[in-house]
């Protein structure tokens, strides 16, 4: 099935829907207002409204943060971007609608409104990946969960996150990084590019996680929050990952190590939305 | 000047009163030149349904700046 032709190219369009369409087309998107728009696009759509049974609570509460986070980040962008105020109301556009599909969930504490510093980042232990101390952190990224049926997981995860970074480069007018279309590959997404890439490989990572511990597979989600804790060890979903881990050691039968890190967390982020959960674990 | 910013507001107000799954793959689509086939993978969906989703947020975006504009118009000739 090919493509329809872009729609300021057909020659049905009236001319206020052209002048109408070409100014939104126009705005000027600097890189972080692309990427927050990409990020709320995916937390609005994979969020649909009434959703969030038992197993999608800790999804939709990520989703509430993202929605928060994004509109906080657009606001801050558009303060300081004029160019980027139209494509900042965009993104605000998105998140008001993530946060509306997501207004009956808990809230959610995002990481990224603390330090760094008080993100855990223990890494975690796998069969199949040995401790790699964490990289140094990329500040300021807003990532977003996606949720997604089981059976993406057998997809590569890369190939989705090529996608969007270089559907980014590529509309920018850039070379995308890899000079290709993106392929169906298992390689990993080892060296992202850049900030764009390292969200959008966080917040898949997160899903992927979520979905594997959803679905019982603790052994897989531990090496997934394994590669997490080396490619975004001070990313936005630190709390998220850190409760997710905690539960994949519980389901993997690594129950006094869960119940170690169970006290930490709760030591640490009494207030988490998370808290509940965790402290389920952490009396082995 | 003036007009580009009502434009703006038109189009922002346009996108506004599309349903985010239409919004979405109509910002993917038309504003970021995103291909059909990319967009599906991005969101995880079938090629067809971008298709329809596209089609149906046309329509939407269409019926919305013909309502706005003409309610533009109509206050423009009811200012003294």
């Amino acid at each position: 099935m090919s493509d329809p032709r872009r729609w300021l190219e057909d020659p049905s369009l009236t001319d206020d829907e052209r002048r109408v369409l070409r100014a939104g087309k126009d705005i000027e998107r600097p890189g972080d207002v692309r990427e927050r728009l990409f990020a709320s696009i995916l937390a609005a759509v994979q969020f649909p409204p009434g959703g969030g049974g038992a197993g999608s609570g800790s999804g939709g509460a990520a989703g509430a943060g993202a929605a928060k986070a994004l509109t906080a980040a657009a606001s801050a962008t558009g303060a300081k971007v004029n160019a980027g105020a139209g494509a900042t109301a965009i993104v605000k556009s998105f998140a008001a609608g993530a946060a509306v599909a997501v207004a009956t969930i808990v809230g959610h504490q995002l990481v990224a409104e603390r330090p760094p510093s008080a993100v855990v980042t223990a890494p975690v232990r796998s069969a199949s990946s040995a401790t790699v101390p964490p990289r140094p952190s990329v500040a300021g990224v807003i990532g977003v969960p996606v949720s997604a049926p089981a059976a993406l997981d057998q997809r590569p995860l890369p190939v989705v996150a090529r996608v969007i970074a270089s559907s980014l480069a590529t509309a920018e007018g850039r070379v995308a990084t890899d000079g290709a279309a993106p392929a169906v590959s298992e390689a990993p997404l080892a060296t992202p590019q850049d900030a764009s890439d390292l969200a959008v490989q966080e917040s898949l990572l997160v899903a992927r996680a979520r979905r594997q511990v959803r679905s019982g597979r603790g052994a897989e989600a531990l090496v997934t929050l394994d590669e997490l804790a080396r490619t975004s060890p001070h990313g936005v979903f630190g709390q998220e990952r850190e409760a997710l881990t905690i539960e994949a050691l519980g389901l993997t039968g690594r129950r006094t190590e869960a119940a170690s890190r169970a006290k930490v967390f709760l030591g640490r982020f009494p207030n988490s939305p998370h808290a509940s959960h965790v402290a389920a674990f952490a009396g082995e | 000047m003036l007009q580009r910013r009502e434009d703006l507001a038109l189009f922002e107000s346009a996108l506004e009163r599309l349903d985010m799954d239409q919004r979405a793959v109509f910002c993917l689509f038309e504003l970021e030149a995103m291909s059909g086939e990319d967009i599906a993978q991005a969101l995880e969906i079938a090629p067809g349904t971008v298709y329809s989703r596209l089609r149906s947020a046309r329509e939407a975006f269409r019926k919305s700046v013909r309502l706005l504009t003409a309610r533009q118009t109509s206050h423009a000739g009811g200012a003294p």
